[in-house]
């Protein structure tokens, strides 16, 4: 999906497809932070596979918050009416006593203390609703490094290869001037 | 895709490397047969590098991404080299000329109870506690399709396959100096190797077990093999010497085939019995763990080292020796596997007790860099070829604890051959074990100038009852 969207340069875009698909991986930092790491031809090409996953996770994510907003205000629904109709039965049973009308469904202290906690629901659920904001994805929270190179194994192998001359020469000079020495134990 | 260059880069480097592993097989067995259990791994992690390289990009299902194609077969193939030339120092035709005279050959005193004899009788009894335990807790993972970390066996058991490369050394030992005492192997020593086998084989082990336990009982093999060399010696001259007779040479090659058919068909009861794969889901596990998953990490690491530099040898540092997910297990491989799937699968895998192959060179690039690790693989292989010098020239020499402490201090470095593990410095046991070599070095050494050995060949003279009035002869 992120590499066919994303949009890498015509001259790169072969291999950045490919090594962006075989080495993407993300890390779960905490509950809230990820973070997700890939390899791409060029830095232009990792920030456009970036783009190309901040808007996936956009897309999903706004799908998400549409949902739980509608689950959300569908509750706040709920709980205002219950609340609401609390509050007349408060009212009722307060008159029924006075006037000797039928009485609500349940004792007066039992009604004030639905309806508390149908208002501290209700709050918290407004409280939550207002918090809920798409999710943030910053090109400043980017952190390319690179660019791929052969230069290091070529340098890196030479190194080694010098380590390795430089033994056999050592384990040479060591045979040919250094006669065997006999020790005296039996 | 990798440059027709880089193509033939890569086939020159792993095919040199394989060429020289035949060099030393054909005019060096002793360094062969001595560091085999070593030498084999190499092998075959060239040339899972070399596939990865050249066949890539192949898939793989630990990982998760397709690896390769690169050139990390330049870098391995030189890496390996530089583990196994210290070798042709340490054990120099000037060097075994003078194991030779060293030889300790006196043949054992009629009538005594030699180490042998009681290695011997140890041992029937421990296995037979092995085939007890086995046959009493009433479930036998071959027939039982139990896989076989999932068997938990009783204390025997547990003991075998926590120490059993060490027995299998110490068997080893003894069949070689028998040898060179006698001038014949002592085979029962061969039969306790085999009934451990045919153990390993009936508690639904594949390959490991097989190869780690044949390694370690050969090994000494290469303290007759010094005595055999002489400076006329022609190419794979210590095969023919060993097998003169047809009917020995034929002998060895059934039992290399009824070896290898044992191996494969464990490998694939294993697959197709215990795990549940189907046709050609089989060849495909096998086929991975063969050429992808022994070098997949390596070439992961590889890539992002070399290639992608992303190297951060500090970090590394806190994550093996101060902060690692499981302290006490081999920490280089849970960085690997950290660094390749991420969290929270890593932690998953290693705390299941389940961790990836490989980690042998590619920790020491991750740890020093690209050109400090260099020096640092060529001190392991100084260290290596020392140890198991010592280890052949002790057996030369019927210095028994000196030769099993060498290997129990060498054993360390094989884990970080094989694992890439290097947290095994920091434990004070294996100091201590260092010491504990230290000491047995030098009192073999002052024992033998009064003639006389810490762990002697004769150990007791069995007393001889004649009949009233004649006086044995």
């Amino acid at each position: 999906m992120v590499v066919e969207t994303a949009e890498f340069e015509p001259a790169t875009a072969t291999r950045s497809k490919r090594l962006v698909f075989s080495t993407s991986r993300a890390n779960e930092l905490n509950d809230y932070d990820i973070t997700v790491e890939f390899l791409a031809a060029s830095a232009a090409d990792s920030q456009a596979a970036y783009r190309a996953i901040a808007e996936l996770i956009r897309t999903r994510h706004a799908r998400l918050l549409e949902q739980e907003s509608k689950l959300v205000q569908a509750k706040i629904g709920y709980y205002r009416d219950l609340a609401s109709q609390l509050q007349k039965w408060l009212d009722a049973s307060g008159q029924a006593s006075d006037q000797g009308q039928p009485s609500p469904p349940a004792s007066r202290a039992e009604l004030l203390e639905r309806w508390i906690e149908a208002n501290e629901r209700l709050q918290q659920l407004e409280i939550a609703a207002a918090a809920v904001a798409p999710t943030l994805l910053s090109d400043s929270e980017v952190y390319v490094s690179g660019p791929l190179t052969t230069s290091s194994v070529r340098l890196s192998a030479l190194a080694g290869l010098a380590v390795l001359v430089s033994v056999l020469l050592l384990s040479i000079a060591l045979q040919t001037h250094n006669p065997t020495r006999r020790t005296t134990e039996t | 895709m990798i440059s027709a260059g880089e193509h033939f880069t890569v086939l020159l480097c792993g095919a040199s490397f394989l060429l020289f592993l035949c060099y030393l097989a054909a005019r060096h067995p002793v360094v062969f047969v001595s560091f085999f259990f070593i030498i084999f791994t190499l092998a075959w992690r060239m040339s899972a590098t070399m596939f990865i390289d050249l066949k890539g990009p192949v898939y793989s299902s630990q990982l998760e991404r397709t690896v390769g194609p690169g050139t990390a077969t330049v870098i391995h193939s030189l890496a390996y080299f530089l583990t196994l030339l210290p070798f042709l120092y340490f054990f120099r035709r000037s060097v075994l000329e003078q194991w030779r005279i060293d030889a300790v050959r006196h043949r054992s005193v009629p009538g005594t109870i030699s180490l042998a004899d009681v290695t011997f009788i140890g041992s029937i009894v421990f296995i037979g506690l092995l085939f007890f335990d086995l046959v009493y807790g009433g479930s036998i993972p071959l027939f039982d399709r139990i896989e076989r970390f999932n068997y938990a066996g009783g204390g025997a058991h547990r003991w075998l396959f926590r120490y059993g490369n060490f027995l299998t050394f110490w068997w080893g030992t003894i069949f070689a100096a028998s040898r060179i005492r006698h001038g014949h192997p002592d085979w029962r020593m061969l039969g306790l190797l085999a009934a451990t086998a045919a153990y390993a084989f009936l508690t639904g082990n594949r390959f490991s077990a097989f190869y780690s336990h044949i390694s370690f009982f050969v090994a000494p093999w290469a303290a007759v093999l010094v005595l055999q060399q002489t400076s006329g010696a022609t190419t794979f001259s210590w095969i023919t010497r060993n097998f003169t007779l047809r009917a020995s040479r034929l002998a060895i090659l059934a039992l290399a085939v009824a070896l290898a058919g044992t191996v494969a068909f464990a490998i694939y009861n294993n697959l197709a019995n215990v795990r549940g794969f189907r046709e050609g889901q089989i060849w495909r596990q096998a086929f991975d763990r063969i050429l992808i998953q022994p070098s997949e990490v390596g070439w992961a690491s590889f890539e992002r080292v070399f290639l992608a530099q992303q190297s951060d040898p500090q970090f590394v540092f806190w994550f093996l020796f101060q902060e690692p997910i499981a302290a006490l297990r081999n920490t280089s491989i849970q960085y690997l596997m950290f660094a390749s799937i991420g969290e929270p699968r890593t932690s998953a895998h290693i705390l299941k007790g389940f961790q990836f192959a490989g980690g042998f060179p590619e920790i020491f690039f991750e740890l020093f860099g690209i050109y400090m690790a260099w020096p640092f693989l060529l001190g392991a292989g100084c260290i290596s070829a020392a140890l198991t010098a010592i280890m052949v020239r002790s057996v030369i020499r019927g210095r028994f604890a000196s030769a099993f402490l060498s290997v129990y201090v060498l054993y360390g470095f094989y884990v970080m051959y094989i694992g890439g593990l290097l947290n095994f410095v920091m434990p004070l046991t294996y100091w201590l074990k260092i010491a504990a070599l230290i000491a047995a070095l030098t009192a073999e050494a002052a024992l033998a100038r009064m003639g006389l050995a810490l762990v002697p060949w004769e150990l007791f003279r069995i007393p001889k009852f004649s009949r009233q009035g004649k006086p044995p002869p």
